[in-house]
């Protein structure tokens, strides 16, 4: 090698080190033997033992939540995907099933378009336990929530909380089951969680918001350890499943285009008047 | 938030596109028009880069413009089989997947904000603050923008060096430029390349992309997905080549080099 390749390895040399090689701490397939997920095996320690919401979570975060603060977050998780096309995800999914694509476009496209900053549980999860992470800190210093709303910015003379805003409807329906489901899994309610109800009360006293599905999940994942960036990997595509069956419904009409056909005069023009293109 | 604050339109809106339905079918576009032009005569009279400028930015793209559009185009058509956008494609390719998988799968993995579609919009905020700070560069001003790594992005190294590849692009295209007045934040990206050489750091392509989109007329946001859409092809061309191959074509990481540490 010569002085000059020896001297300019040294830049280099971090990438040469993984070179044709993995290095993983997460698991293993050891092939016609068993699997290793954060350290358990999957077939003696984990199969038959803990529920999928419970393996998925210790996948993304090598955590192992309880079984019952699982089935919580499946309950969350059947309350972020409903079977209803009118939701953005689902329109997509539904004009997937409309062109005819395979059903795993249709399940992709839809977790991409609820990858949003408005809605569907992923990355507004991640913005709202942000959040709420910051508005406990200044709670916990300035035992005023006068002093919380100063973090989030303002629309409308409102404050824009994530997870304190539903963008259809104000009354959240899945608040009561929500409720209901902690209490029939002995799940006290924690920390965060109070703290966000507290919060919830004061902003319907003042502005006439309040928690919603998000706020609620957001404040509940935090009591149970959860990290934002955790949780946007937790729950990275809880819409699928309401998406698939959209893209079901549409999937077999007669004629191509049957879901929401748009006529010409559908679409409102708001640009230039037709001019000639130059020459 | 209350019902009434949210005011949902009863129609979708767009100023780029205009269908003039035909009298016996509403459903069917006797003419399109893309801002005001009819699309039957742009294809007629302009080139595909002068209306690729147009469908973005509102207007036709002046001539030497476009030529500089289509050269960055050829840049970028193919980032080449080790950039992880390609390569991504390359194993849906082989993995077998449905053929029409096989772009949006490599689009995603060029999608992220290291060296892919969303830096791009990130250089394009660092070079528009830049310019605007430092219009005139030198020996300090450049290492004043260097120590600032928070806001510098398109632009560093690359396995620990100056990209060569997009060192030359850069030197191509604008050599080819006859006005450089003209492409002011290409101009300024030349310039701060060039001052930053000794530091072993320079243009990387999401930098580029971002300067050329610039003096086009491109805004940030838009410039991510015209960067998805001028890396397409080689994702594609390469993905669907291993399409054609068998699944052992390429390599799998045997027992011995996966090293788990449990």
């Amino acid at each position: 090698m010569s002085s000059k390749n020896s001297a300019s390895v040294g830049k280099w040399n971090l990438w040469e080190k993984h070179r044709s090689k993995i290095v993983s701490g997460i698991g293993v397939w050891r092939g016609g033997i068993d699997v290793y997920c954060r350290g358990y095996s999957l077939f003696s320690e984990l199969m038959g033992k803990v529920s999928y919401m419970q393996l998925h979570i210790l996948n993304c975060t090598g955590k192992l939540l309880t079984r019952a603060e699982a089935d919580w977050l499946e309950c969350n998780w059947m309350g972020l995907s409903y079977p209803d096309s009118r939701i953005w995800c689902n329109q997509v999914a539904a004009l997937c099933g409309d062109m005819g694509t395979t059903p795993v476009d249709a399940v992709a496209a839809a977790i991409l378009t609820a990858d949003s900053r408005a809605f569907g549980g992923s990355q507004t999860s991640k913005i709202g336990m942000e959040f709420l992470q910051k508005a406990m800190m200044v709670y916990k210093a300035e035992k005023s929530m006068d002093d919380v709303i100063l973090l989030a910015p303002q629309r409308l003379n409102k404050p824009m909380i994530n997870g304190f805003a539903r963008p259809v409807d104000r009354q959240d329906e899945r608040l009561g089951p929500y409720k209901r489901e902690m209490a029939r899994l002995g799940l006290e309610q924690g920390e965060y969680l109070l703290f966000a109800l507290a919060l919830s009360d004061y902003l319907y006293e003042k502005y006439q918001l309040g928690i919603n599905s998000g706020g609620f999940a957001n404040a509940f994942l935090l009591d149970c350890g959860i990290t934002p960036e955790e949780a946007y990997l937790i729950k990275s595509y809880a819409v699928a499943s309401g998406a698939v069956a959209c893209y079901a419904d549409n999937l077999h009409h007669s004629q191509p285009r049957m879901f929401l056909p748009l006529r010409c005069q559908d679409i409102q023009y708001t640009g230039i008047a037709p001019r000639p293109v130059p020459d | 938030m209350n019902k009434k604050d949210f005011s949902y339109q009863r129609k979708m809106q767009t100023a780029i596109w205009y269908e003039k339905p035909n009298i016996d079918n509403p459903y069917l576009a006797d003419s399109c028009y893309m801002h005001g032009y009819d699309v039957a005569e742009l294809l007629a009279k302009r080139s595909y880069f002068e209306v690729l400028g147009l469908l973005f930015c509102g207007e036709l793209l002046e001539h030497d413009k476009a030529v500089v559009f289509e050269k960055l185009a050829i840049a970028l058509m193919n980032l080449g089989p080790r950039h992880p956008a390609v390569r991504a494609a390359m194993i849906a390719g082989v993995s077998k997947t449905k053929h029409t998988h096989i772009l949006p799968t490599g689009l995603l993995a060029g999608s992220g904000g290291k060296g892919g579609a969303s830096e791009v919009e990130l250089a394009m905020v660092f070079i528009e603050r830049s310019r605007q700070k430092y219009p005139v560069l030198s020996d300090v001003t450049v290492e004043y923008i260097l120590e600032d790594t928070e806001t510098l992005h398109g632009f560093g190294d690359l396995y620990g060096d100056r990209d060569v590849m997009a060192n030359q692009f850069i030197h191509k295209i604008f050599e080819s430029i006859e006005l450089p007045d003209q492409f002011p934040y290409l101009s300024w990206l030349y310039q701060f390349n060039q001052y930053s050489e000794a530091k072993g750091v320079g243009v990387l392509i999401p930098g580029l992309a971002a300067a050329v989109f610039a003096d086009i007329g491109v805004k940030p946001r838009e410039s991510v997905a015209l960067f998805q859409i001028l890396i397409s092809p080689g994702i594609a061309a390469q993905g669907m080549e291993q399409s054609h191959l068998p699944i052992t074509a390429m390599p799998f990481i045997d027992d011995e080099s996966y090293v788990f540490e449990k």
